[in-house]
Formats: structure tokens, C-alpha cells, sequence
């Protein structure tokens, strides 16, 4: 994150599910138990030889403790039951419960997660926090396409959902930073342009993570943004939330090219990616993996400022095999100096 | 003012109520084509789908985006639903085919599939859509019972993607001549190639071409 040049580039590929199959646990048990969950992540560590977790469980977390119905299929993603809607009209969203962080279902496992892994790795390796951004959350609670239709009709009831969902979060980033994170994961997916526009964007859950990039700032914590869609807006993320990394699956417009962005970007965030998850990580083999990293870091790793990792969460079924060539590929073409 | 002249007016308010996500306006126009005896079916081409045209362009140029699009389908149906039960098809060319539409099981992310799946209706087809989170057996079924010409599949995660691969496995066991479109994030050409699908659909606008030439196709054989 200083922009050296260290020994070797640093690897990581992100796993949150892919994790419980070290273990040997069902996902269904990994995504609802914090000890599982850690023994997991930890097992993950020791056979990939990764150098940063994140304690990223899925994308439902906040939405369930709101209330939300949530699937836990055995071996696939929980995910928000979107027939059974938590917030039916927009109305709702100003009716939304304050709730506790440190004390309700889902997350206080992923907090009791996070406490585990700092305790057990958190001087070895960079253990990172996570939180959904507030509009992301509420996507999970009325889904995404009547939230945006709510963007673009009343979006001043939808603000006051958002207002609610912020006060939550920050509280939940004061119990992460208790906790020990050296830095938390913001995921920003909305603001992409496979979503909505920079304006919008901007209008509507920018000055929402603006105040939580502070408080995180303020406690002395790292930002990272996890941003995995197609054309991610660099310009107003940075704007916002200052971060120190932004984590993508996709180059932004402006950057054709991985050059592009180690030259436009590549100074101001460390950047964080950007193996594809479904066409090398997923389908590719071994030696394909390695090739995509060889690649970026000939492209991106010079100077510092690069964390080779997946594009998004390594994919939970895919082949561990695959994580294990990205670090070995870490090894083979990332020491410095980059040839 | 002349009957070409008044009807060429609704088509444009029709156009421009799309493009501009003017709901009232579309229904407005939508109504007194009706009402005065407009031919209903060319509301919906010359209309409803010429404002749809545009908006694609909107969207792949990056000034609209799924919001936008959202609001511009929203128009669009609040037309579509007064126009088509008023559609004469006799001597009308054939519809372009059946489609039987869903986001494969465990999936729940449906936003590109609804908008493909209005993609295919204002374009002539019609739509079965089985929604989200659809078992593959579902699939099945509903092939078989529509006789469908083409299946299009959707997911957007990875872990559901494998999904399609059996999918196409059991429907071309049950149906070898039926053409399968697949459609969703981790998808790419390359997959649905390595899956036996017949099509592959990168948005939603390029998913009307691929199965006009997969139905085209169909009826050659």
C-alpha cells in the first residue's frame, strides 16, 4: 500500500466460500458459524500460503438481521429470498428497526469471525473486515431493480432508508475496528457503469459512504473497495472514500489496457485484482491462471501498489488448485524487480 | 390534420414517451391509437420498439443506464399492455418464435433477464418466463409443453453457471432440435460453446438477433 517495491508482490486470492472446502464443511455451516468459518479461512491460509484474508461471509449478512428472508442452500451462496421481500413498499424504508450490530444473528458471527482470525493470524497475515455499502444493503432487502426504480421516482423515501442503514454500518465499523482489523472492505458495486450513472450514484449513496469512509479513516484503518463490475467510476469512489486500494474484476473505460490503469490510477490506489473468477479461475486450468498472472503483474505489479488477487471472491467451487498457481505464480514472476 | 398525419404524431409520442420514460405519455398515445382505429400492431413496431431501439443505443453509449432502462421498460409496457390485445395478425408475418426464459436454479439475479425477456416480446416473440431460481427439470417441462424454439438461460453467478451445462444436457436428451441461448455475467461465448449451447447473448439487445437466426435456422430444417 507504501507504492514499493517489496520482495516479491503480494498475492491473495480472496475466498469466502472456496475456504469451507478445506475444512470440509458444508456452506450452509461455514456462512452461519464463526469457529467454522475461521478454522476455515485459517486452513485456507496455511494451504494457499495467502497473505491477506478478508472476513467477507456474502452479501446478505446485513439485510438478514434487518429482517430479510435468507436462503442457505448446502453448497451454494446464501442469498436474500427476493419473493418474500423485506421492504414491500417504499414506505418501508423509513421504517426500518435500528438494530445492533454486536448483538443480532448474522452479524455478530461475522464479527465473532473476524475477532477469531485476527487472534489466530492477524500478526502474520492482513486480516480485512467487511461491510455491504448502504445502497447495495438495501438492494438485498427490496431488490435491485425496484430499488432503482425507487432511485428514479422517490428517492427521497429511499434516502431515509439509507440514512438508518448508515447509522447501522458505522456501528458496525466501530465493532470491526475493536475487533483488530487492519482495514475493511467497502463493496460499491453500484457504482459501475454495468449499473447506474455517476451522478446518480453520487446523489444517492455517495455522501452515505463518504461519512463511512471517515469514521474508518479516523479509527486509523485501510480502505479497500471491492468494485466488480463493468466500468467501475475510479474518479468519484476515490472522491468519496479516499481509499487506499480499490479491488476490481473489470477495467474502468478510461483504461483499455492494464498499462492504462497502472498509469492513470496507478499512483493514487494501490490496485487490487484482477484475475477473472469465471473464465481463468473458474473454467480455466492451472497454467491458464498463471499465464493471466504473469500478465498483470508484468503490467501492474512495477513500482508497488499491486495486490495480484481475484477479481471478486474466488469462485466457491472452483478448483483450489487454481488458488495455489496464483500464489505460486505470485512467486515465480512477481519478485522484484519485475522483469 | 390527416389520418397518416395524426397516426405518424401518436407513433412519435409513442417513440419519445419510451425514450424519454414518459409512461403517461405512451399510454396516452397507446389508448388513442385504439381508440381511433390505428393499426395496433404498428403502434407497437413503429412505436413502442422504434423508442426501445433508441434506448439500447442510449444504453451501449453509456448515457442511460439499467435505472434508465428500467423506467424506459416501464413505458414501454404501460403501451404494450393497451396495443397487444388489440393486434390483428392475420396476414401479419409469423411470429418469430417461442421462447421459454428463466434464471437458472440457486440464481436469483433477474434484472438482465427481464430485460431481454421484454427485448423478445416487443420484437414479435412469445415469452414463457419461468422466472428466477427455476430447477432445471422446470426447463424441461416447460419446453416440452410450449414446444418452444429456443430456451434462453440466465445466471450470474458461477457457482450456478454449471447449472446450464446440465440443463442443456436434459433438454437436448428430450428435444435434439431445440436451439438454447445462454445470458449472464460469468458467461462468455468461449462457455457456452464448452457447454453445447446454440447462442450466446452478450446484452440484451444482441440476445433479438442471435434468436432470430436460431429460429431462422429451426425452420430451415
Amino acid at each position: 500500500m507504501q507504492h514499493k517495491e517489496a520482495d516479491r508482490v503480494p498475492c491473495a486470492p480472496l475466498a469466502s466460500g472456496a475456504a469451507r472446502r478445506v475444512l470440509g464443511v458444508t456452506y450452509a455451516e461455514y456462512a452461519q458459524d464463526a469457529d467454522l468459518a475461521a478454522q476455515s479461512q485459517i486452513q485456507w491460509v496455511e494451504l494457499t500460503g495467502s497473505d491477506a484474508v478478508c472476513t467477507f461471509l456474502d452479501l446478505s449478512v446485513e439485510a438478514a438481521d434487518y429482517g430479510q428472508e435468507v436462503k442457505f442452500p448446502i453448497e451454494d451462496t446464501p442469498q436474500a429470498v427476493f419473493k418474500h421481500p423485506f421492504i414491500t413498499s417504499t414506505d418501508d424504508y423509513a421504517r426500518l428497526p435500528v438494530i445492533n450490530p454486536r448483538k443480532t444473528t448474522r452479524m455478530s458471527v461475522n464479527l465473532r469471525y473476524l475477532e477469531l482470525m485476527v487472534n489466530a493470524i492477524g500478526k502474520q497475515k492482513a486480516v480485512l473486515g467487511f461491510i455491504y455499502g448502504p445502497l447495495s444493503t438495501l438492494s438485498q432487502m427490496r431488490s435491485a431493480e425496484k430499488l432503482f426504480l425507487d432511485c428514479m421516482r422517490e428517492p427521497d423515501k429511499v434516502h431515509e432508508g439509507l440514512e438508518i442503514v448508515t447509522q447501522m454500518l458505522l456501528d458496525y465499523v466501530d465493532a470491526q475496528v475493536e475487533r483488530g482489523a487492519i482495514g475493511i472492505v467497502m463493496d460499491t458495486l453500484f457504482c459501475s457503469g454495468s449499473i447506474m450513472s455517476r451522478d446518480l450514484w453520487m446523489k444517492m449513496e455517495g455522501p452515505y459512504v463518504e461519512r463511512i469512509a471517515q469514521k474508518i479513516h479516523g479509527a486509523g484503518l485501510a480502505i479497500m473497495i471491492h468494485n466488480c463490475g463493468n466500468n467501475p467510476y475510479f474518479d468519484v469512489q476515490i472522491e468519496t472514500m479516499k481509499p487506499e486500494a480499490i479491488s476490481i474484476a473489470y477495467l474502468p473505460n478510461e483504461c483499455p489496457t492494464y498499462a492504462d490503469l497502472k498509469k492513470t490510477w496507478g499512483d493514487k490506489v494501490m490496485i487490487v485484482g484482477i484475475i477473472p473468477p469465471s473464465q481463468v479461475l473458474f473454467m480455466g486450468s492451472t497454467s491458464d491462471v498463471k499465464e493471466a498472472c504473469k500478465e498483470q503483474i508484468q503490467a501492474l505489479a512495477p513500482g508497488g501498489g499491486f495486490l495480484l488477487s481475484s477479481g471478486c471472491e474466488f469462485p466457491p467451487n472452483a478448483s483450489l488448485l487454481n488458488a495455489i498457481a496464483m500464489m505460486e505464480a505470485a512467486e515465480e514472476y512477481g519478485r522484484y524487480p519485475i522483469e | 390534420m390527416g389520418t397518416d398525419e395524426r397516426f405518424q404524431e401518436l407513433l412519435a409520442d409513442m417513440k419519445d414517451g419510451v425514450i424519454e420514460y414518459d409512461e403517461d405519455r405512451v399510454k396516452i398515445a397507446a389508448q388513442a391509437v385504439v381508440d381511433e382505429g390505428f393499426d395496433a400492431y404498428v403502434g407497437i413496431m413503429d412505436g413502442l420498439a422504434a423508442g426501445m431501439e433508441v434506448v439500447g443505443e442510449l444504453f451501449d453509449s453509456q448515457e442511460y443506464f439499467v435505472p434508465e432502462v428500467l423506467m424506459c421498460a416501464d413505458a414501454l409496457y404501460g403501451g404494450l399492455d393497451i396495443l397487444r390485445p388489440n393486434v390483428d395478425m392475420a396476414g401479419r408475418e409469423a411470429i418469430k418464435g417461442e421462447v421459454v426464459i428463466g434464471v437458472v436454479e440457486g440464481d436469483v439475479h433477474d434484472i438482465g433477464k427481464n430485460l431481454v425477456k421484454m427485448m423478445f416480446e416487443v420484437a414479435g416473440f412469445t415469452v414463457h418466463d419461468l422466472g428466477a431460481d427455476v430447477p432445471i427439470d422446470d426447463f424441461v417441462e416447460a419446453q416440452i409443453s410450449t414446444n418452444s424454439d429456443i430456451v434462453a438461460l440466465s445466471a450470474m453467478m458461477t457457482t450456478t453457471m454449471m447449472g446450464m451445462k446440465k440443463a442443456i444436457i436434459k433438454l437436448k436428451e428430450k428435444n435434439p432440435n431445440v436451439m438454447i441461448m445462454l445470458g449472464g455475467a460469468p458467461v462468455t461465448g468461449e462457455i457456452a460453446d464448452m457447454f453445447g449451447a446454440d447462442g450466446y447473448s452478450e446484452n440484451a439487445s444482441n440476445a433479438v438477433s442471435e434468436a432470430i437466426k436460431m429460429v431462422g435456422a429451426l425452420r430451415k430444417m
